[in-house]
């Protein structure tokens, strides 16, 4: 509340997390290996900080929530930190807390459609990790899932859900979710009906079908050997609920289809002052080759900040919108392109109208030589801002693990960024966003 | 793509409470690595060295932001950052970030009530480049109307869109407006719109004539460098720029409060929303002999650090009233500081409810203290942050400006920590005692305006 940023800093940072990649000036080596447990290991040494930043990946994403009981996966992982057997006695929420807390630690744990995800922190000093590592993983291989704690998790979430519905950009997101996935699972989203549906045992069964060793990548980046992140690892992965191989398979996604502009429109009133607008299109999936050339395109045309076409039409010549921006949100199995804004009530038809004519003037006349030449310095150039950090490191190594990606992923980055063409560019850009599919989700406008 | 809803209103209750982060966080043995100088014109230089990665944060801050506004012109603090990218007497609109963008540099700045800052975060053999350009606007900045108006424009997208259209934000702006009479920070960053509305670049020129002198400032730079290399660097490019006395500073200060203050918000919402806040003291004339800052930080983190901690134990778990609970102090203030605890009221449960139970748990600590383990969790967590924030560079830089604009050195930052550590349950208990009475109280109600059910075409 307090320190108001220019622009959309904040806003580009999580969007490096999302793209899921990079690397090298001395490449800090991944090891990856394979564990008695069934888990596999992604471990990078750091040891200039006496801490350790450690991340679990399970194929356990809410797009295996049991339909009609949306938001399983999401209270699972709620629950993980909230009530465990720990030694073989029954321990509340308040214990787990209190302990976690007297050991400096930090333990989250977060779903997406594709996964659920767990993040610990804590000091690398010995007698303080091992406490962590006992406690957390007892925390994810058994935990309570009591009625009690889950009864009023739930309405905490519904209450949230009811306040999210009355707010425009959630409204345009799940509107737009809505549209892009045309009932894929991926796109499923939580109703209140729904949530109050679901039953302690619903947890259990979840965790106990998807919570495996097998279907799970521990990421390690920290103040330890090679040795003690395999035991690390092992011993989190090691209880983990075992059995007969669950069906991982995810419905193939169905592209958008070509239809009249009208159909692909939707305008929902609001009573905000200001309109949000977000228009998209399916595209290509993180490991796929076009890949670098899409990220190079989007720099030029919407992701590059202040420097970008969208932001130069929209508020730098036509002062219409405090933020503007486009990405590809490239995911395991499928991703998208999205560009978004705001603006006053008024000006929204003007907007909407821009917004399609600056896109489809990129894609019809693709990007100048000088703005590939300034694309390409900003991305190379900056490259070691994306990997400075123990936790951005993670990021990296654990959007490489979860995507396939090679473990040369972040020493080849600059070079395939260096590789993309204009004609490249055009090509793709071309081909993913067609205008007769594209669709668009105005909340509030005029 | 996960929607996780509760969180999103946590988040927000959070964020009133950002400040507590770099107040809580501090270090040791920082002297090692951190290096000062001062330049001939005033400016002052402060390295700090980190050498695991080959980038630095190279940042500008002034010691000017909101609270040094008057009446009228609300706003133009945060108005003349955005007008600091619109260019210089040797560069076009917009060159800056082009510029910075072509070095592989990420940028931005950010107002605050009591500061300003322009940062750039780059590979380090860029340091020169970005130094240039920043040292450039802290002088030469051209100031033109039809820049201004363009640009005065976003600023008022921005406010509609942070504050005008989301409800908690309003509720801030309106609680602090009221809890407040005469201190500065009672008016917001972002200005009152209509005061927006009747800006004209003049006033973003004189706050520029006023406020941006090297005396003014202190250049910032954390990363893979050699401090003497970087002190050469600065005298070259920042030391040309001639040395300017600032304007005088008019200290306004908070008359005394004398009964407890009730408003309510009507706006687009689904769930209430209560804010309690009490005016409190905080650290004065950079000095730390006055403890209660200190014990007030304390029982912050004993209200409300952590899931199991007194406010979340009692108000959202076992008593189920609230959905989400957070707690903000500014120990460190150019204005009037407030120790606000905020709630979001779960269905069937009132306002009044919120604020019984709120003062129940705070008597409890003023009858009672609180326990040696609750103390123990608190004084962890800053230990352990001093550790953690180790991890990024750019956060060790926001920790050094923000206490140097409020005069205090990297130096102390050892002390700041003692301090947290020394703090006893009598202590806690006696801040408590002192200074939560409704005599100081201001309490604030966002009263939900249901929105009709959305239509689609």
């Amino acid at each position: 509340m307090k320190a108001i940023l220019k622009g959309t800093y904040l806003h580009l940072l999580t969007l490096c997390f999302m793209m899921g990649t990079t690397h090298t000036y001395a490449a800090l080596p991944i090891q990856k290996i394979q564990l008695d447990s069934g888990a596999t290991l992604f471990f990078v040494e750091a040891r200039t900080i006496p801490m350790i930043n450690i991340g679990m990946d399970i194929n356990a994403g809410s797009v295996f929530d049991q339909k009609g009981k949306k938001g399983i996966a999401d209270m699972t992982a709620n629950l993980l930190n909230k009530g465990a057997v720990v030694e073989g006695v029954k321990k509340d929420e308040a214990f787990v807390s209190d302990k976690i807390s007297d050991l400096g630690a930090v333990f989250n744990a977060s779903v997406s459609n594709e996964l659920t995800s767990i993040r610990i922190k804590s000091l690398s000093k010995k007698a303080i990790l091992d406490e962590v590592i006992n406690l957390t993983a007892q925390m994810i291989a058994n935990p309570s899932f009591e009625q009690k704690v889950l009864s009023r998790e739930k309405s905490l979430e519904i209450s949230g859900l009811l306040e999210s519905q009355t707010r425009p950009e959630f409204l345009m997101s799940e509107q737009f979710t809505k549209m892009l996935y045309q009932g894929n699972p991926l796109g499923a989203i939580a109703s209140v009906a729904e949530l109050k549906k679901i039953e302690a045992e619903d947890l259990r069964k979840f965790h106990q079908t998807y919570y495996r060793a097998k279907n799970t990548n521990v990421v390690i980046v920290g103040d330890v050997s090679t040795q003690d992140a395999i035991q690390i690892a092992n011993r989190l992965t090691q209880k983990l609920p075992k059995g007969a191989n669950v069906d991982l398979t995810i419905p193939a996604f169905k592209p958008l289809p070509i239809r009249p502009a009208k159909e692909r429109e939707v305008h929902i009133s609001h009573p905000s002052l200001q309109a949000h607008i977000q228009m998209g299109i399916d595209s290509v999936p993180r490991n796929h080759p076009d890949y670098f050339p899409l990220l190079v395109g989007n720099y030029i045309l919407g992701g590059g900040g202040f420097v970008s076409r969208l932001m130069n039409e929209i508020r730098e010549k036509r002062g219409l919108a405090y933020s503007v921006s486009s990405y590809f949100i490239p995911s395991k199995y499928m991703g998208f392109f999205s560009a978004s804004m705001q603006t006053k009530k008024d000006q929204s038809a003007k907007s909407v109208e821009l917004l399609n004519q600056t896109i489809q003037q990129f894609v019809t006349n693709g990007p100048s030589d000088e703005e590939i030449t300034a694309a390409k310095n900003n991305l190379m150039n900056g490259f070691a801002l994306r990997i400075d950090s123990n936790s951005k490191l993670l990021a990296n190594v654990a959007g490489i693990a979860w995507n396939d990606l090679p473990l040369d992923t972040l020493d080849t980055w600059t070079t395939q960024v260096e590789k993309v063409s204009k004609e490249d560019i055009q090509r793709v850009f071309k081909k993913y966003l067609d205008p007769e599919r594209m669709i668009t989700v105005v909340i509030g406008g005029n | 793509m996960s929607i996780n809803n509760r969180q999103i209103l946590k988040c927000i209750l959070l964020s009133i409470a950002l400040i507590y982060q770099s107040f809580a966080s501090a270090e040791q043995i920082q002297g090692k690595y951190i290096h000062e100088k001062q330049l001939n014109n005033g400016l002052r230089v402060i390295v700090k060295e980190d050498h695991r990665s080959p980038t630095v944060a190279h940042m500008v801050w002034y010691k000017t932001g909101s609270v040094d506004e008057d009446i009228g012109v609300t706003g133009v603090a945060h108005v003349l950052e955005h007008m600091m990218f619109k260019g210089t007497k040797t560069i076009g609109p917009g060159e800056f970030s082009k510029r910075v963008a072509a070095l592989g540099g990420r940028e931005n700045a950010f107002t605050s009530n009591d500061y300003t800052a322009y940062f750039q975060q780059i590979e380090k053999s860029h340091l020169a480049k970005v130094m240039q350009l920043e040292a450039d606007r802290m002088h030469n900045l051209e100031l033109s109307d039809e820049e201004f108006k363009k640009e005065i424009q976003v600023i008022m997208e921005e406010r509609r869109l942070r504050t005008d259209d989301k409800a908690p934000s309003l509720l801030y702006e309106q609680f602090m407006a009221t809890a407040l009479n005469a201190a500065p920070n009672r008016h917001p960053v972002i200005g009152w719109m209509n005061d927006l509305k009747n800006m004209s670049y003049k006033d973003a020129r004189d706050w520029y004539e006023s406020w941006y002198t090297p005396k003014n400032a202190v250049l910032l730079v954390v990363g893979d460098v050699n401090p003497n290399d970087v002190f050469a660097l600065a005298e070259n490019i920042y030391g040309k720029i001639p040395a300017k006395e600032i304007k005088e500073r008019k200290l306004k200060l908070e008359p005394s409060q004398q009964g407890r203050r009730y408003f309510e918000l009507s706006a687009p919402a689904e769930n209430s929303i209560v804010m309690l806040g009490w005016k409190v003291p905080k650290i004065e004339n950079s000095q730390f002999s006055d403890v209660d800052p200190f014990a007030i930080e304390v029982l912050t983190g004993v209200l409300d650090g952590n899931q199991n901690s007194r406010l979340n134990r009692q108000l959202v778990i076992d008593k189920k009233i609230v959905s989400s609970i957070g707690t903000s102090y500014e120990g460190f203030s150019r204005g009037q500081s407030m120790l606000n605890i905020s709630g979001v009221l779960l269905p069937g449960k009132t306002p009044e409810m919120f604020e019984a139970e709120v003062k129940r748990i705070l008597k409890e600590i003023a009858q009672n203290g609180v326990k040696p383990e609750e103390l123990k969790r608190v004084k962890i967590a800053v230990t352990a942050a001093q550790v953690y924030k180790k991890d990024s560079v750019f956060g060790q830089a926001m920790e050094i400006g923000g206490l140097e604009m409020h005069d205090i050195s990297w130096r102390q930052i050892d002390m700041i920590d003692e301090k947290l550590q020394s703090i006893t349950s009598a202590q806690v208990q006696e801040v408590v005692k002192k200074y939560i009475s409704d005599s100081q109280l201001t309490v604030g109600v966002l009263k939900p305006v249901a929105i009709k059910k959305a239509s689609s075409n």
